[in-house]
């Protein structure tokens, strides 16, 4: 999913447990999350390849009024959603980091399937989590302070 | 559904939630359906004012209307109208009624406790097995996506492979 984002020109962060497991978490996660810009031309993009990939509301039965273009995702930024390609969340800032250029100004490049995609960092990531207080992202917090202070280490080396 | 469900249901602070459900005299029953109303009485109050009874009666005629009217048409004297996109604001409801299914968590009650042991030590003490992150760490990321996208493979098969 986050490969066919970034080739749709899509402007995005991933966040949540793809970028935990960039960093060397060793949790398995299903699901994407990403940070979008919410500029409109890339509000419009993103909304146009999630209604190719028919993407619906997690969580609630189906028949429901919704649906998926930019007046939705401008109205409602923050969404959990079920696609062809699998679970995706998407939102326009980051609890505990903001918005979309300081999302943007904390993230690293990772790249996968022949593309480059931006994650963010370890200590932003860790702040997210944080943030939240919910238990579990707070049950997270250990396994990526470890990850931090291992990566010290070895770059002390 | 729990209150804080509900007042992300209906995109309303928990205290805003229970201030105006005191007024209008509701009792606090927490369903879907409570949710897309007091939504709408809270569109009509923040959006143009009105008073919370009046919102509710409208909201309750606006919803029982639908789906038979998708645009409902509110007169308020001879030179005020309002029009409501019913259909779109139900849309919205259907966004943070998800939310509040999948997105929404309790925050963790109480205080935190003190001397917690932070790092690799810390990790250790909750139970983190800290050999897998090691050996994590001495791939590139793009290995551990690779990585990733196998395990999940794997667990996809093994779902399948169940009765």
């Amino acid at each position: 999913m986050a490969t066919d984002l970034a080739r749709a020109d899509v402007r995005f962060v991933v966040i949540g447990g793809l970028a935990a497991r960039t960093h060397g978490s060793s949790r398995i996660t299903e699901d994407l999350d990403i940070c979008y810009d919410p500029d409109r031309a890339n509000v419009r993009r993103l909304a146009n390849v999630l209604a190719g990939w028919h993407a619906y509301l997690r969580g609630v039965g189906p028949g429901l009024p919704f649906t998926m273009d930019e007046r939705t995702l401008r109205s409602t930024p923050v969404m959990t959603l079920v696609t062809d390609h699998g679970d995706l969340d998407v939102m326009d800032r980051v609890l505990g980091v903001g918005e979309f250029p300081k999302v943007l100004a904390a993230s690293i490049a990772a790249s996968a399937g022949g593309t480059t995609f931006r994650v963010l960092d370890l200590p932003a990531l860790l702040a997210a989590k944080k943030a939240t207080g919910r238990r579990k992202d707070l049950d997270q917090v250990p396994e990526l302070e470890a990850l931090l202070e291992a990566r010290r280490r070895r770059r002390r080396r | 559904m729990t209150l804080g469900q509900f007042a992300v249901a209906v995109g309303a602070p928990k205290r805003w939630v229970q201030n105006a459900m005191r007024v209008l005299r509701v009792r606090p029953r927490y369903t879907p359906e409570g949710a897309k109303r007091l939504a709408f009485v809270r569109m009509l109050r923040d959006g143009l004012g009105m008073p919370l009874a009046r919102a509710d009666r409208v909201a309750r005629q606006a919803l029982a209307a639908w789906p038979a009217r998708k645009v409902w048409d509110y007169e308020a004297g001879d030179a005020v109208a309002l029009r409501v996109d019913v259909e779109r604001f139900l849309g919205s409801c259907a966004v943070r009624l998800s939310l509040s299914r999948t997105y929404y968590a309790e925050k963790r009650r109480g205080r935190p406790r003190k001397h917690v042991r932070h790092g690799i030590a810390g990790a250790r003490e909750y139970g983190v097995d800290i050999s897998l992150l090691e050996e994590s760490l001495r791939r590139t990321p793009e290995e551990r996506l690779r990585r990733l996208d196998a395990d999940v493979a794997a667990l996809k098969l093994l779902r399948v492979a169940e009765p």
